[in-house]
C-alpha cells in the first residue's frame, strides 16, 4: 500500500464520518406540531381572556387545556413512532437533539404542574400566566444546544429569538395580548425551524 | 528506505469497506444494517461478511430486533471498536507523518 492509496482511503473514511456527523436532524415534525398546537391554544386563550367566547371563563379554560392535553399526548405518541425508522436516528446530532428536548419537556412539565398546583392551592388564577415565559426560555436553551451539538448553526438565531420572547412574556405575563405574542412566537421559533428541518429529513429506511 | 510500514496498521479495520463501516459507526451508532449498506455502497452478503470480521474482533456488536412488525438489524460500535478506531487513526497519522 502506498501513501497515496492510504490518503485516498482516509478521505473516503472522512467522508463517511462527516455524513454521520452532519446527518439531518429528525425533530422537525415535533417542532412543527408543537409550534402549531401551542399557537392555536395561545390564540384561543387570548380569545377567552378577551371575553369573545360564549362560555364561562373557567369552563372555557378547562375545555381548551384538556383538549390541548389530549391532542398533545396523541400527537407526541404518533410522532415518536414516525421517527423510529428514519436513517441517522442515532447520529450524534439527532441524539443530542432528543436528549435536549426530553430534558426540556421535563422542565416544562415541572413548570406546568407547579403553576397549576399553585392556582388550585392558593386560588391565584393568574398562576398559569407564569408558564409561557419560562417555556420560551427553555425552548431557546434547547434550540441553542441543538444548534451547537448538531452543527446546525442556523438554529441558534431561533433560540436567541425564543429567549427574548421569553423575557418579554415574563415581563408582561398578566396581559392578555401576551398570549397573542406567545402564539406568534410559537410559530416563529418552533413551527418555522420545524418546517425547515422537515424539508431536509431523509425518507424511511425500513 | 521509506519509513512507511503498512504492516503496523490494524488489518481488521483496514479493508476499504471495513474502514467505511468503522468511520460511519464512529458518528452513527447503532446504525441499521440497511442504512449502513447504503452508506458504504455494499451488497447484503458483502456487508455481512465484513461485519462478521469486525464482530469476531469485538469491534462491533450486531443486534437483531423489531421495529413494529418488521425485523431490524442494528450494528453497534463497541467500546473496543471505538478504542481500536482511535488507535488506528493515531497509527495512520504517525505513519503518514514519518513518511513525509
Amino acid at each position: 500500500m502506498t501513501r497515496e492509496e492510504m490518503l485516498a482511503d482516509l478521505a473516503y473514511a472522512r467522508t463517511l464520518a462527516e455524513e454521520g456527523r452532519h446527518a439531518p436532524l429528525l425533530g422537525g415534525a415535533h417542532l412543527t406540531f408543537w409550534g402549531a398546537l401551542n399557537a392555536a391554544a395561545f390564540t384561543v386563550q387570548w380569545v377567552i381572556l378577551e371575553g369573545w367566547l360564549p362560555m364561562a371563563d373557567g369552563a372555557a379554560f378547562a375545555v381548551l387545556w384538556s383538549s390541548y392535553g389530549v391532542v398533545a399526548t396523541i400527537g407526541s405518541f404518533w410522532l415518536s413512532q414516525r421517527t423510529r425508522t428514519k436513517p441517522g436516528r442515532t447520529a450524534i446530532g439527532a441524539r443530542a437533539e432528543r436528549a435536549l428536548w426530553t430534558g426540556a419537556a421535563m422542565a416544562l412539565l415541572a413548570i406546568v404542574f407547579g403553576s397549576l398546583a399553585r392556582m388550585m392551592i392558593t386560588g391565584d388564577t393568574t398562576a398559569p400566566n407564569a408558564i409561557f415565559g419560562p417555556a420560551f426560555a427553555i425552548y431557546g436553551a434547547s434550540l441553542i444546544g441543538t444548534a451547537s451539538l448538531s452543527e446546525q448553526t442556523w438554529l441558534r438565531s431561533f433560540g436567541l429569538i425564543s429567549i427574548v420572547i421569553g423575557a418579554v412574556l415574563c415581563l408582561f405575563a398578566n396581559e392578555s395580548w401576551a398570549y397573542l405574542l406567545a402564539a406568534a412566537g410559537s410559530l416563529t421559533v418552533l413551527a418555522w425551524p420545524g418546517i425547515v428541518l422537515l424539508k431536509r429529513e431523509p425518507s424511511a429506511i425500513v | 528506505m521509506s519509513k512507511f510500514d503498512h504492516t503496523e496498521i490494524d488489518d481488521v479495520i483496514h479493508g476499504r469497506l471495513r474502514l467505511g463501516i468503522m468511520a460511519y459507526l464512529s458518528t452513527v451508532s447503532p446504525a441499521p444494517f440497511v442504512e449502513l449498506k447504503g452508506k458504504v455502497n455494499a451488497t447484503d452478503g458483502n456487508l455481512s461478511t465484513h461485519l462478521s470480521k469486525l464482530e469476531e474482533a469485538e469491534y462491533v456488536r450486531i443486534e437483531k430486533t423489531f421495529s413494529g412488525k418488521k425485523p431490524l438489524t442494528l450494528v453497534h460500535l463497541t467500546k473496543q471498536g471505538r478504542a481500536a478506531w482511535i488507535a488506528y487513526l493515531n497509527r495512520i497519522q504517525t505513519l503518514l507523518s514519518a513518511a513525509e
